[in-house]
Parts: C-alpha cells; structure tokens; sequence
C-alpha cells in the first residue's frame, strides 16, 4: 500500500513538475479537420494515418483544396471552376478547426563524451493549433494558414502558414500560384519525401543541427508555382513546383519584417513528383540558398559569413500489397559553404543522409512503424568524416473510427560524433503522444 | 510545492479551454459509418460482399447515405465505377463486383420495403387500411396476433417478409386465380394503399 502511494506521488510529481520541461519536438503538421468536415469524410479519405497524406491528399491540395473527382477514362474532366461550383455552403466549420492539439510525454537520456549523463522526462502540451483554410466561394482562390498557439510545449504564438493562392485549369492538368508566408517542408512531395511518415520527424533528415546550424523548419515570404498532371483513375500522377522565398535572418526572424541582420538572399526550392497508385512514388526535391549565417553564435567569438547552401534528395516508398506494407527509403545530400570556427579559413560541409523505414497497416487506424536513419559529415576543418545514426520503431493507432483522435508511442535511439568537436555523444528518447483533431 | 501547484493549475486551466473548443466545434457528422445493417438473412456469400463494401467504403466515408439511398442497378454500377476511379479509391475490379452484388441484393430485398417507413403513414391510412382489411374478412384466412383462421400464412410479421411494392402488387393483382379470393372489382387505389399501409405495420414485434 506504500508502495503504490509513493508511485502516485512520484507519478503526480513527474507530471506537474515537468510541465514547464521545453522539450525540443520538430515542427510537426497535425490534420486539418475542417476539410473532412466540409465534405463530410473520414480523415482516411486524405491520411494514411493523419497525419501522412495519400493521392487523395496531395490532390486536394494541389486543386486549391478542393475534393479531385472521379477521373472516368469516359468522361471529360471536370474544370476546376466546375469543382468550386460543386463546393457546399461556406460555414466558419467549413473553414477553421480551433482545436487541433498534440500532448506528448517524453523521457531522455543522453550520454555526451566527457560529461554527465542526463536525464529528461516530461508530459506537455506539444503543440496546439489553430487553422483557418478553405476556399472563396464561387472562385478558384484559396486560402491557408496556421495559427501555431503551443509549440514544443511553449506558448508562443505564430503563424508558420498564411497565404491565399489561386488554381486553374481541370482535374486532369491544373496549376496554382501561391504568395504568402509558407512553411518550406511541410507535407512537400510523396508520401516518402513528405518526412511525416508515422514515426515523429528525424531530426537527421532535413533538421540538420550541424556545424552549420541550418533548418530547414523556417516559414518565409515567398511565391510558388506548381503543376500538376493525372492520368485516367488516378494511375499516375506528376507534380512540380518551384517556391522562391526571401529566407530567414540568421537570428531566425523573418526577412522582411527586419532588416539588422545582414544580408539575405533568396531561397529557392524545387520539387518534382511522381505517384503511381496505388500510393507509391518518388519525388526529387531541391534547395538552394544563400543567406548570412553566424558561427559560434552567442559566443565571444562569434562571426558572420554568407555561404551558399545546397540540399538535394531523392525519396521514394513502395506500397505492397494496398495499405497494408509501406517500404520507404531516401537519400539527401548537402554542399555547403563552411568556414571554420576557430581560424574562420573557408571551406565546405559536405553531408550525405540516408533514410530507410517500413510502415505496417495492420488494419485500418492501427500501424506499427520502423525506421533507420544515417547521416555522414564531413567538414574541411574536421579531422575526419563521422557519422550519426538513428532508429525508431513505434505504434500508432486512432481512437476513433473518423481516425481524428490518433495515439502513438514511440522509441529511439540517436548516437554518434560531432563532425567538428568529434565528441561522441548519444541520445535515447521514448515518447507517447495524443493528437486531437477538432 | 507551489511550483506543482501552478503546473497543475496551468494544466487544468488548458484542459478546461481546449475542452471547451473540442466540445464547441462541430463534429463530423457522417464519420465514422456506424450505421450498420443485420444481413445474417442474406445468403453467405452476400454477407461476404457486404463485409467488403462495409471495410472499403468506410475508408472514407460513412454508410448512412449508401445503406438508404436507393438506386437502380445500373445507377449502382455507375456509382461504384465513380468511386473507383477517385484517387486512393483502392478498390479493385473484383471489390468492386462484390460491391454491386451486395447493393443490387440490399436493394431489392429491404431498401424496396422500406421506401416507406411507417411513421411516415398517416395513421388515418393505416386505421382504413385496418377496417378494409376486417371489412373484407381477410381474416377468415390470416391470423394477426394468432387471431383469425388457418387458410392463410399468419400475417404478424408480413412487413418482414415482403415489402410494399410486392404487398402492392399482390393486391392489384388481386389474386385471380389463386388460393386467395380476388378484392371487389370496385376496390380503389386508395384503398389497396390503405391496406398495404396496415400490414406494413405488422412487423412481428
């Protein structure tokens, strides 16, 4: 009996102590529930599992939110303006979900060479948003944005997403411009490339924390055009875009709401898609930028420099079998500019990033997920190249035959050595999480 | 202990507003497919089609509309087809077979009675129907509530067992020929409407 009300009390403590715990967790993109209420579907209709979209999915988005059609080798396909026409009476809960949150718990450790180990756990409001997104009725104007309340546990208002967009043409081949702020990685490409995959964001993959401390994770102003073809029945289907966006201040502050920070150039990224259903693909993405970036930040010694930056990355998932194995597997490369902390001689960042992982549906709203990540750096200045390693397996399941309530337990292990310092250090991370969509 | 005290705080203060939100914002109002339908009467291999029209069709939406709709056949078949040919659809030329099998058999063996619910009858119908019925003396024949005679299949659960149009076409057929003895050449639309009205209500309950 003492025992157990030493665990409630220990239990009680964890929590309410660890609510104040900033635990980093990378942005992650939540369901939008608006659009399944608006049409009176399943989150299944656009998710695998939400939050990773099918055809379906990336079809509604690049058709300016709206629901693609049968494509009957019969018939002619519809025009997008046909589309807006079919589109029900425009409410507030057609358009905006107030009540889409995360709550994660997590427990950490991590050994880093030559200190103390230490250990971290926590329960906290992981994320909490808000989105306003839907369509003008009788246009073919769209609009999206993502009013983040709670983000990694902390509430701090912003608003990676918000930007109004128009398409054209028919279901079969259609475009779309867009301007506004728009986050740069967020749910981009096939199911592979969209990182999203059931397994929490690696932070190997795109979030590189390396030596030249360059994320990916930024919201900038910009403008992007797309394309997008189909074949009869959805067979295939191929997309491209390109965003040309005024980037980040070093600081990460947006660009053009300040101007102190140096100069910015333009980040450009590239996408090229190709899906075969049903719901395989492959997609080629590219980013190339050039913006002012600190190294040795907040440090005595700290100094700016103006590299060019480069990520180019081919990913593609092969479906067995209709939704029941997902096998996924990419590749990243990175060339960067690079100058060296200490002496600041110039040179390069060169990091290649491989990404394998297999979903398992076993059955509608329950799979089981693996993954293996490896990330090689190598820096003109480092003594050798080196390497960080990552696996994950998990579980996740929805709550609710809709699938708007989805749970997930997950756990992992990170190890390997800094590419400049060589420290070797590693990180194991078990987290449970709860994401509601309303 | 006032650190605990402002994270519990805090976290039931959150709970409470998020709560609040969650509870204000409108629901999916077809999610979910809960509508079901008993099909143990269906022959075997119906009820396997079923099982795969329940599990592809509730990927992503609900049952309700399918399960009342009614369509024919061919409108069916145009249906399905549609269907398959959204995007992430997934269903095969041979789900898509079992589908239609499963509709067109639903379609004809319950939808078809069920086109008219009882409570949507006026009773006034059905107190006609019921007095037209005495009137006749078909009960010379029919038990209700295991009264009447013995010439007839007891009628308490004809409503389960035929459904209006086939009730409707008995009775203007009115039977010549046959065991039953054919309604008076006068007898109105009305009231063979009136008629069929009263043994729909008849479900053996």
């Amino acid at each position: 009996m003492h025992s157990v009300r030493r665990g409630i009390k220990a239990l009680i403590i964890l929590i309410a102590t660890s609510w104040p715990l900033v635990i980093f967790i990378p942005h992650q993109a939540l369901a939008i529930p608006q659009f399944a209420r608006r049409f009176r579907l399943n989150c299944y209709a656009c998710h695998t599992i939400p939050p990773v979209l099918n055809e379906q999915g990336y079809m509604f988005k690049r058709l300016g939110h709206h629901l693609p059609p049968a494509l009957e080798p019969s018939h002619a396909p519809e025009q997008v303006s046909q589309l807006v026409e079919k589109e029900p009476e425009w409410t507030l809960a057609n358009n905006g979900s107030f009540a889409v949150a995360d709550f994660n718990f997590s427990m950490q450790r991590s050994v880093q060479q030559g200190q103390s180990p230490s250990s971290t756990s926590g329960f906290q409001v992981n994320a909490w948003n808000a989105y306003f997104a839907g369509w003008i009725p009788n246009t073919n104007f769209f609009y999206y944005s993502e009013l983040d309340i709670v983000v990694g546990g902390q509430t701090s208002p912003d608003m990676p997403n918000a930007h109004m967009g128009y398409v054209g043409g028919s279901a079969k081949s259609s475009w779309y411009a867009i301007v506004g702020r728009e986050h740069l990685q967020v749910s981009e490409g096939t199911r592979a490339a969209e990182v999203y995959s059931l397994l929490p964001n690696s932070p190997l993959l795109f979030e590189n924390f390396g030596p030249t401390n360059f994320v990916l994770d930024q919201s900038p102003v910009g403008a992007e055009v797309g394309y997008t073809w189909t074949s009869s029945r959805y067979k295939n289907i191929l997309g491209v875009n390109v965003k040309v966006t005024n980037g980040d201040n070093p600081d990460g502050s947006e660009a053009l709401t300040l101007g102190t920070s140096g100069r910015n150039g333009k980040d450009i990224w590239a996408d090229v898609d190709w899906w075969y259903a049903p719901e395989s693909g492959i997609s080629f993405v590219t980013y190339q930028g050039r913006k002012t970036q600190f190294q040795n930040f907040g440090l005595s010694n700290q100094f700016s420099f103006y590299p060019h930056i480069r990520r180019e990355g081919v990913f593609g998932n092969y479906m067995i079998r209709r939704d029941k194995v997902d096998l996924l597997a990419g590749y990243l490369h990175g060339n960067d500019n690079w100058e060296d902390p200490v002496t600041g001689a110039p040179g390069t960042y060169l990091s290649n990033g491989y990404f394998t992982e297999v979903d398992c549906y076993v059955r509608r709203g329950l799979a089981l997920a693996g993954r293996y990540d490896r990330l090689k750096q190598d820096v003109t200045a480092g003594l050798s190249p080196t390497s960080l390693e990552q696996w994950q397996v998990g579980v996740e399941k929805a709550f609710t035959p809709s699938g708007n309530i989805v749970g997930r337990i997950a756990a992992g292990n990170m190890h390997g050595d800094d590419p400049v310092s060589l420290l070797r250090s590693s990180t194991r991370t078990i987290q449970a999480d709860i994401q509601f969509n309303f | 202990m006032r650190r605990i005290a402002l994270s519990l705080f805090s976290g039931l203060v959150f709970s409470a507003v998020f709560g609040f939100l969650a509870s204000a914002t409108p629901q999916f109002k077809t999610a979910g497919g809960t509508e079901r339908i008993n099909v143990s009467s269906y022959p075997k291999d119906v009820q396997k089609d079923y099982k795969t029209f329940v599990d592809k069709c509730s990927e992503c939406h609900g049952l309700t509309s399918s399960l009342k709709q009614s369509f024919s056949a061919a409108a069916w078949t145009e249906e399905v087809h549609r269907t398959q040919s959204m995007a992430s659809s997934h269903v095969s030329d041979k789900e898509a077979k079992a589908i239609l099998v499963f509709l067109n058999y639903d379609e004809t063996h319950r939808k078809s009675r069920a086109k008219l619910p009882a409570s949507e009858v006026p009773s006034k119908s059905i107190e006609a129907g019921q007095k037209f019925y005495y009137a006749q003396s078909c009960d010379a024949c029919h038990t209700i509530g295991g009264q009447g005679g013995q010439g007839g299949p007891p009628l308490d659960d004809v409503a389960e067992r035929r459904s209006r149009d086939q009730l409707l076409q008995r009775m203007l057929e009115r039977r010549a020929g046959t065991m039953m003895p054919p309604l008076p050449t006068d007898t109105t639309d009305q009231q063979i409407n009136d008629l069929v009205d009263f043994l729909l209500t008849l479900k053996g309950r």
